[in-house]
């Protein structure tokens, strides 16, 4: 239930809040820089902290930490937040708690980019080796790909009133492309589906502070439209036709959301692979630590909660000391099931959406 | 079992022709392979393939070959008769191009796997005019165009126990299907010498062997010498794919020619043969000491490799121009000759590793495979 969108919170769930955010802020800074301290190559806590102060000067290690490191974790940080806060907007529009940001199909579009540049054309201009394609031309196809749905998600919302209705045809989208990813794995050789399967199995640490700037971009511009979204998704809370009364334009409205949603997690797609499960499991728990509806909290509270997510399964997807590296969907799975069984099983059902 | 059996006495009991050349102990020596075992058994010659992929486990196949057999034959899944010598063959490997373009034999070639990767000319141009076929490849094997080529023999590999499915199909089209398991062997001159396997069935086994000595004879030269060179560089293998380095053991073919060509693998403690993924920064660390970069996927110049990860540009092995890749034959489609006829010519792959490392050893060496990435 909404109260009276955040003008009157009695001050005691105010300094709750408050507290809440301080404590996930803190979490957040200590796991950013237990990410940069874990990896495969060991590097000293102390020697971290010089390197960042700028006390060292260890060529290797430099290089390691802001090459490698420091982009990783920036990575991650923006693939948990956008995918997160895309989440929390999808599950709101559709009312429904298991929607999340792959729900219009935006991921499979991006899937099906990069199936037919690795699947498709693999045939055609051999690539035993993958390596070859430069990470531009996967990152260009994945995009395509989910632009391509995004536009076609903008056709049906503009011209089907029912909500429910989009809901199907977006997740009838995702299987169709799915279908057609499919088709083009059967008829490909190991060694490219080997690479189409990594690909899909997502990974932080492949950006440059070239892409890292792009994809940064894309991130940013997606939250700025996210920020003018806010009001019209604790109306939508309230039912549709309850907003438009309030003055909400619902085509307008949707359309608004459909675009950052799928900016935010077509981008991420396009440059870390379909990332599962934090989408659907942040606003979640989101809800069930602020408890409240509002989205003025449950935005920022999505955007921290997502990005600590993410970079507790960094750290845990390079099983440190190793030299080895999980791939990180499936770490996120795995940490984020139990967490969200426990949450359920804690507090008897999941806040409800609206 | 039981046919198998009578099938082996049949091949004893009839007369030895074929043992009587001074040559033939010469070719039931097999001094490098590990994959095959060659003997001669009266007029037939048994060939048995051990283990021909890499999670096999006790898996024999038996090839018995004869000019004396009436026909060709099938004895169950893991044992064929082959009458010799061969005249229609498929191939479903580039390197068994390779091996059979050695033996001078690529015409009875009928049909490929994958015509873009196909790099040997004659080949290409039966391709083009349609005297060749392509099969398909992996589980899309195209059986229908293969009973209507009727091969005498189906030369197959497998990466896991999935081929079993291929072999017991094609058994049951009464196609025989020889295994062959070129691409598991550590050594490049155990590679090569599986030509006597191909050889077998064309009656060529003592050119073959011939041929194979003088190549061996001269890989062991060329490696003698670059042991004598003064200091080792280390060397860096492979590029990344999405953040992840598969990164070759110590043991595998192309670690063999680096120690061979006299340089310094830098993952010589890796004691395995196959490639495991490693994390970027793990293999960034050791990449910085490295002296030379070889085989970066398919990259064929400088840029190439900077679009995998711009990262690698402040690598010294980049910087100081040390980045050489194996591609420097390719077909207009990609397809790679390191992949097909580099299987026969060790030697030369190894005098262009020694022109790389110790450039003062074969001054006057012209690169072939290897091209120098600018």
């Amino acid at each position: 239930m909404i109260t009276n969108a955040g003008t009157s919170l009695d001050s005691a769930v105010r300094m709750r809040t408050a507290l809440l955010f301080l404590l996930l802020a803190v979490i957040f800074i200590i796991l950013f820089l237990t990410d940069l301290m874990t990896g495969a190559v060991k590097i000293p806590a102390s020697e971290i902290i010089g390197l960042l102060s700028g006390a060292s000067q260890d060529k290797v290690w430099k290089t390691i930490l802001f090459d490698f490191r420091l982009p990783k974790a920036i990575t991650a940080v923006l693939a948990g937040s956008a995918l997160s806060v895309s989440g929390l907007q999808m599950q709101t529009v559709f009312r429904n708690p298991l929607a999340g940001p792959d729900v219009l199909g935006v991921s499979a579009g991006a899937s099906l980019g990069v199936a037919l540049v690795i699947l498709g054309f693999g045939d055609f201009f051999i690539i035993h080796n993958l390596s070859y394609l430069g990470n531009w031309t996967l990152i260009l196809s994945a995009w395509a790909g989910a632009g391509l749905v995004l536009l076609l998600i903008t056709f049906i919302s503009l011209r089907v009133r029912d909500i429910m209705t989009i809901l199907i045809l977006g997740i009838l989208f995702g299987s169709a492309t799915s279908a057609f990813v499919s088709i083009l794995q059967y008829f490909s050789q190991q060694s490219v589906l080997k690479a189409f399967v990594i690909w899909s199995m997502g990974s932080l640490g492949n950006l440059t502070y070239d892409q890292l700037r792009v994809l940064a971009t894309g991130i940013v511009v997606g939250f700025l439209l996210t920020l003018l979204t806010i009001k019209i998704l604790n109306a939508l809370l309230l039912g549709e036709n309850y907003s438009r009364s309030l003055g909400v334009n619902i085509k307008q409205a949707r359309f608004l959301v459909f675009l950052s949603t799928s900016i935010l997690s077509g981008s991420i797609t396009a440059f870390c692979g379909p990332i599962a499960f934090v989408g659907i499991a942040v606003p979640h728990v989101a809800r069930l630590l602020f408890r409240t509806a509002n989205h003025f909290i449950l935005i920022p509270a999505s955007l921290l909660l997502g990005s600590v997510l993410m970079l507790m399964a960094d750290v845990i997807s390079q099983i440190p000391g190793s030299g080895l590296l999980l791939p990180v969907n499936s770490v996120t799975a795995i940490l984020g099931i139990p967490v969200v069984i426990w949450v359920i099983i804690y507090n008897r059902r999941l806040v409800s959406i609206s | 079992m039981l046919l198998c059996c009578i099938v082996f006495t049949q091949c004893i009991g009839k007369a030895d022709k074929r043992h009587n050349g001074p040559d033939s102990a010469a070719t039931d020596t097999i001094r490098y392979a590990r994959g095959f075992n060659y003997r001669e058994s009266g007029n037939c010659i048994v060939i048995t393939v051990k283990d021909p992929w890499q999670q096999a486990n006790g898996i024999r196949y038996h090839y018995m070959l004869s000019d004396t057999f009436p026909a060709s034959g099938i004895v169950d899944e893991f044992t064929c008769r082959i009458k010799t010598p061969v005249k229609n063959v498929v191939c479903l490997s580039t390197t068994h191009i390779g091996f059979i373009g050695f033996l001078e034999q690529t015409a009875s070639v009928t049909g490929i796997s994958g015509r873009s990767y196909v790099v040997n000319e004659t080949l290409r141009a039966r391709l083009d005019s349609n005297l060749v076929a392509d099969v398909g490849y992996d589980e899309n094997l195209n059986y229908e165009l293969l009973l209507k080529l009727k091969p005498d023999v189906v030369f197959a590999y497998g990466i896991n126990s999935s081929v079993t499915n291929t072999i017991i199909k094609l058994t049951e089209l009464g196609i025989p299907v020889v295994m062959i398991g070129e691409y598991l062997e550590k050594e490049p001159l155990a590679k090569m010498e599986w030509l006597k396997v191909f050889a077998a069935f064309y009656d060529l086994e003592e050119d073959a062997a011939v041929k194979f000595d003088s190549v061996a004879t001269r890989y062991e030269g060329l490696r003698h010498m670059a042991l004598k060179a003064g200091n080792k560089p280390s060397v860096l293998l492979g590029l990344p794919w999405r953040g992840t380095w598969y990164v070759s053991g110590s043991q595998s073919y192309v670690a063999h020619l680096i120690t061979d060509a006299g340089g310094k693998y830098l993952w010589e403690h890796l004691d395995y043969n196959e490639s495991r993924p490693m994390a970027l920064e793990k293999v960034y660390e050791f990449a910085l000491s490295a002296d030379f970069w070889l085989n970066p996927g398919e990259a064929r110049s400088k840029s190439d490799v900077l679009a995998v990860d711009e990262r690698f540009g402040k690598l010294p092995s980049y910087k100081n121009d040390k980045l050489f890749n194996n591609n420097n034959v390719l077909n207009s489609a990609g397809g790679n000759a390191f992949f097909e006829s580099g299987v026969v010519e060790p030697d030369i792959i190894l005098s262009d590793l020694i022109y790389i490392l110790h450039p003062q050893l074969l001054p006057s060496h012209k690169l072939k495979y290897y091209r120098k990435l600018q």
